[in-house]
């Protein structure tokens, strides 16, 4: 048969003939087609779909990756803020401390706050006693002095009219400065006359500096036992009142606290003081002194340059916290 | 404001220009990440960080082609790590094939499946399976491109994908009698 026979022959048997796909094929263009229609399903329905994103979400974005600068301001204003709490706080130190009669003349004087810090729990009393008492009551009486001898004497009369529990001697030769001494039993003092430690239980230290005199002016909870009246109260020596306190002190667990100006001492201060009130007319030239220094630290803080708490407040540049307990004594010096 | 405009303004880093360009995309880009993220929080960190991420990168946009487009794949992207943190992306059939997981969406035949209802199937699937599914049947995606961004092979995009298509005709089955 010729080539050209041959090549019409299959021409025009296989040309136009259709083949019907075999059953594997059908099932695979099946599969493909629902394919397709279950991607444009899921592509029409959700192509163009929008879901509502919550109000939160933009403000979140805002504030965490678009505009973050309003914290930083934020942060400035924040810094100014307490640098104002810190010129108020400075302001009410000095003013309690002026208060108290720190910034006085008077070279002694009992603050108790600004050196301890109260137990949870525990009372504070704050006693003032002789510095030869030191040598005898071996119980840890807390004791500073400094006054001279008038003083001691006023500072006494004050003493015995406002505090019962509070017994100053005169005789006594200064040496150390102590500003402070507090004395803290653990367990609550259970001598009759010894009211005005329970009195003192009953409240925190105060920062001012007439603690020590004018315990039996502060208000008592209710609740609280009643102190007997002070004006009324009989005065006793202070050699009928020491006893009571040692006994009242007798306990083993007594810690003492002596707060002084300064570096440590050389040797163990024992001196007793009682704060009074100072004459107004002495602190006025250093109470200008005081607000000079003040609104000169509150420049260098403006400023940003170092302040110096010693020259705003009049306070020492340094501090010496002695603390007893038992036989141990632990001495800290802290640097205003 | 034309598109352009809105891009430039951005650039400059005006907040209402941001506000507006936010507005005109987040409904859609919170679906493209729903559609990859089955906890909707998921779904909304990763629009917040895509976002954050379509901002930051606004100055290398060339304005060649969509911008929309541009914003989507960078929402993907966003969507994908997301779902590398949240779920594991392997999560194999037999896991995949226990009772609460073949629960199928309520919807009745006669009518027309919702989108809420297509992410709530989407959503059934495993992460794997979500992720291929997604990538190749709505984002346009080849085997090539869908294994790179996942760190799979081709086969096994193909083999995930044929999987997910199943799985999806089994549940929407009950649900319509032709689509």
């Amino acid at each position: 048969m010729p080539s050209d026979n041959l090549d019409d022959l299959f021409r025009q048997q296989l040309g136009q003939h259709a083949t019907p796909p075999g059953a594997d094929l059908q099932r695979r263009l099946a599969e493909l087609a629902e394919a397709e229609r279950l991607d444009n399903l899921f592509r029409t329905g959700l192509g163009s779909h929008a879901s509502q994103p919550r109000r939160e979400l933009w403000e979140r974005l805002e504030d965490e990756h678009l505009h973050p600068e309003p914290r930083r301001r934020r942060g400035v204003v924040a810094w100014w803020q307490l640098s104002a709490a810190a010129m108020l706080l400075l302001a009410l130190l000095a003013g309690g401390l002026w208060r108290g009669g720190y910034l006085g003349q008077r070279p002694a004087l009992a603050v108790s706050k600004p050196a301890v810090r109260p137990a949870a729990g525990s009372s504070a009393v704050a006693v003032a006693t002789s510095a030869g008492a030191a040598a005898t009551t071996a119980s840890g009486q807390l004791i500073s002095n400094s006054l001279p001898t008038n003083t001691i004497a006023q500072s006494e009369n004050k003493v015995q009219e406002k505090s019962t529990s509070q017994a100053t001697a005169s005789r006594l030769a200064p040496s150390s400065i102590p500003i402070a001494t507090t004395t803290r039993p653990r367990r609550p003092a259970t001598v009759p006359h010894a009211a005005s430690s329970i009195q003192a239980k009953t409240r925190r230290p105060d920062a001012a500096a007439g603690v020590l005199a004018t315990t039996g002016k502060r208000t008592i909870p209710a609740g609280q036992p009643q102190p007997p009246t002070p004006p009324e109260a009989p005065e006793l020596p202070a050699s009928r009142q020491l006893p009571a306190l040692i006994a009242m002190m007798a306990p083993p667990d007594i810690i003492e606290v002596d707060v002084r100006r300064g570096p440590a001492p050389a040797r163990p201060a024992a001196q007793a003081v009682v704060a009074t009130a100072p004459s107004p007319a002495a602190d006025q030239p250093r109470r200008r002194l005081r607000l000079g220094g003040l609104l000169r630290q509150a420049d260098h803080l403006v400023h940003g340059e170092p302040v110096s708490l010693a020259e705003a407040t009049g306070l020492p540049e340094s501090l010496t916290v002695q603390a007893r307990l038992g036989g141990r004594t632990v001495s800290r010096t802290i640097q205003l | 404001m034309t598109e352009p405009d809105l891009i430039a303004a951005c650039l400059r880093g005006e907040p209402r220009a941001q506000r507006h360009l936010y507005n005109q995309f987040a409904g859609l880009m919170l679906t493209v990440c729903r559609r990859y993220l089955k906890r909707p929080e998921d779904a909304e960190e990763a629009l917040l960080l895509g976002f954050a991420k379509v901002f930051q990168a606004l100055p290398t946009f060339r304005q060649e082609g969509s911008f929309e487009g541009w914003i989507r794949r960078i929402m993907v992207n966003q969507a994908l790590m997301e779902l590398r943190r949240r779920e594991p992306l392997h999560l194999s059939f037999e896991d995949f094939a226990q009772p609460e997981n073949l629960a199928s969406t309520p919807a009745t035949a006669d009518t027309q499946l919702q989108a809420d209802e297509l992410l709530a199937l989407l959503q059934t699937l495993p992460p794997g399976y979500r992720a291929v599914f997604n990538l190749y049947a709505l984002e346009g995606y080849s085997h090539l491109e869908i294994a790179e961004a996942l760190g799979i092979s081709e086969g096994t995009s193909k083999s995930q994908l044929s999987k997910a298509r199943a799985m999806l005709q089994r549940r929407l089955a009950p649900q319509t009698t032709s689509f």
